[in-house]
């Protein structure tokens, strides 16, 4: 079953690059049992106008994270239909136990990636305010992006995709630059992964059981090579797999808002070279993941069959 | 969304929300509830999707765990949104979410409003170095240089590299004085075999002036006497102008 139909027309809609593998059927049906809202809270303007002042600004700023600090209730009893797996369990625990299971750190650096012109940024006036933190400095007007948190944020990166491409996650590679469609594409199949390159439709993933049919499988790790459309607006996609609590990597050039992206990577994202190293890395990990997994399966087969005899 | 969906069939049962998902009003340290928040008309809807009743495989009869999603992703981060609503018991827990607990980024993916950055500060200094001031003189007299910018070859190194290169032995070997340090470098260029021209100015432009004029000048002479003279003109200028070699 295809999860991304083959375009419709005039190059609109997902491309499918159906991997050679064969997914999992979805687990559970879909029936929508529509809640009212539980909670729908509206004051009169004149409060709402007095309040919104003072009160709320000075609560953030002196509790920011009241929430996360109220100690968790108990956990709800697990529904029943969780299926524990014992083998999977050790399966799947055990690479989270390491700093670095899948060495990532291996793959490139910080030679590499000044070599690929990753730290060359936009001009000043181009600066987004939320990129100042990864900036190294200004040369004659042109940002200059600090490889040292670009190594760091690219480790953490590249370890995610790793862990996400072991479980048999999902991923969906995302870039709207024409001039580097095809390379996302190609990355793509060759890690036998999904890619979308064109025209992002509205309710992809906000509306995916309505336009692909129930029972879609939404993709566990949106990857952008380029976090702009073609108009330099934030694509689309960052909010919606925000809204979809799906997490993302993306590669945040100067100009870009960095702040919905789960893991991203302050780098260069309009020089060839920097886009090929960055899917050549992608490539890599995915690749090196999904053998690992195989690997262990089959070790955990042999194990079982030695017990079992 | 609303219908279209075949599988509806249990959802007139009545429904009583899981304990702890409404949840009491968070509260302060010394007890207090916490007043609502800006912005004041958000809501949260949990759009619980359970399968009770469509039998498919060997799960059919059991209870399936309910998957729901908060949309909100101006509230918290993804990770906080789908740990509380793990924790309530609504959702089934994602494939990243213990890899994300595991490995968290640096920062918290939270929303935060793009304001831009008012007065006149620039958090971010400039970049420079002590060279710099070698090259711009290096780059006002002499102009872009003779050799253009190789940018395809990863060591390249450019006509003022090496001019500053130069200008740092001389100077650490401290037998120049420091105003004639810039001349001197330009000379030991060009015994080097580097050729540098000054930007635009008299010493390669004169002397082409100077030559060039009293040719125009000796032309036009030519001319307005032959035009006084009358016929004679055209075959005389034909003849010079194929005795005059083309300089190219």
């Amino acid at each position: 079953m295809e999860r991304y139909p083959a375009t419709k027309g005039g190059g609109r809609g997902a491309t499918a690059t159906a991997p050679g593998r064969a997914r999992p059927a979805p687990q559970e049906a879909e029936s929508a049992a529509d809640l009212p809202p539980l909670l729908l809270l509206h004051r009169p303007r004149a409060l709402r106008r007095a309040r919104s002042m003072a009160l709320p600004r000075l609560l953030r700023a002196a509790a920011p994270r009241l929430y996360s600090t109220v100690p968790a209730p108990a956990p709800a009893p697990a529904p029943a239909g969780n299926r524990p797996r014992a083998d999977d369990d050790k399966l799947l625990t055990e690479p989270l136990s390491h700093p670095d299971f899948f060495s990532v750190k291996e793959l490139f650096t910080l030679k590499d990636l000044f070599d690929a012109r990753v730290h060359l940024g936009h001009k000043k006036g181009c600066r987004h305010r939320f990129m100042e933190p990864y900036i190294f400095g200004c040369r004659l007007d042109q940002d200059i992006i600090d490889l040292d948190q670009t190594m760091q944020h690219l480790q953490l990166a590249l370890n995610f995709t790793a862990h996400v491409a072991y479980r048999g996650g999902i991923i969906l590679f995302v870039s709207r630059r024409r001039q580097f469609c095809h390379l996302v594409e190609s990355t793509a199949r060759a890690c036998g992964e999904y890619a979308h390159t064109r025209y992002w439709q509205g309710g992809l993933l906000t509306n995916a059981h309505i336009q692909f049919g129930p029972g879609v499988r939404l993709p566990d790790l949106l990857i952008f090579l380029n976090t702009l459309n073609n108009v330099f607006e934030p694509h689309v996609a960052i909010r919606d797999a925000a809204k979809m609590n799906i997490p993302t990597v993306g590669v945040v050039d100067t100009n870009c808002n960095p702040c919905l992206i789960t893991y991203p990577i302050p780098g260069n994202d309009d020089s060839p070279a920097a886009v090929e190293l960055y899917c050549k890395l992608f490539r890599m990990t995915i690749i090196r993941a999904k053998d690992k997994r195989r690997q262990s399966e089959a070790v955990e087969e042999l194990q079982r069959k030695a017990q079992g005899k | 969304m609303h219908g279209s969906d075949p599988a509806r069939a249990s959802a007139g049962a009545a429904w009583a929300p899981p304990p702890g998902a409404l949840g009491t009003r968070p509260r302060t340290l010394a007890g207090a509830p916490v007043p609502v928040q800006f912005p004041f008309h958000f809501r949260f809807r949990f759009r619980v999707r359970a399968a009770p009743g469509r039998a498919r495989g060997p799960c059919g009869g059991a209870a399936m765990a309910a998957t729901a999603g908060s949309r909100t992703q101006k509230i918290g981060s993804i990770f906080s949104r789908a740990r509380n609503l793990v924790r309530i018991g609504l959702l089934r827990k994602p494939l990243w979410l213990d890899v994300y607990a595991a490995f968290p980024p640096l920062r918290e993916p939270v929303y935060r409003v793009p304001r831009p950055r008012y007065g006149s500060g620039d958090p971010i200094g400039a970049v420079l170095y002590r060279e710099d001031a070698v090259r711009a003189k290096f780059y006002k007299v002499y102009g872009n240089g003779p050799k253009p910018f190789d940018l395809t070859q990863l060591n390249f190194k450019s006509t003022c590299q090496r001019f500053v290169e130069k200008y740092n032995e001389l100077k650490e070997e401290g037998k120049i004085e420091e105003e004639k340090l810039f001349e001197e470098t330009g000379k030991a260029l060009l015994a080097s075999g580097i050729l540098l021209q000054r930007r635009g100015v008299d010493k390669g432009a004169a002397p082409r002036d100077a030559a060039s004029q009293p040719q125009l000048q000796a032309v036009l002479g030519e001319l307005q006497d032959k035009r006084k003279d009358g016929q004679e003109q055209p075959p005389e200028l034909a003849g010079t102008q194929k005795e005059s070699p083309c300089p190219s």
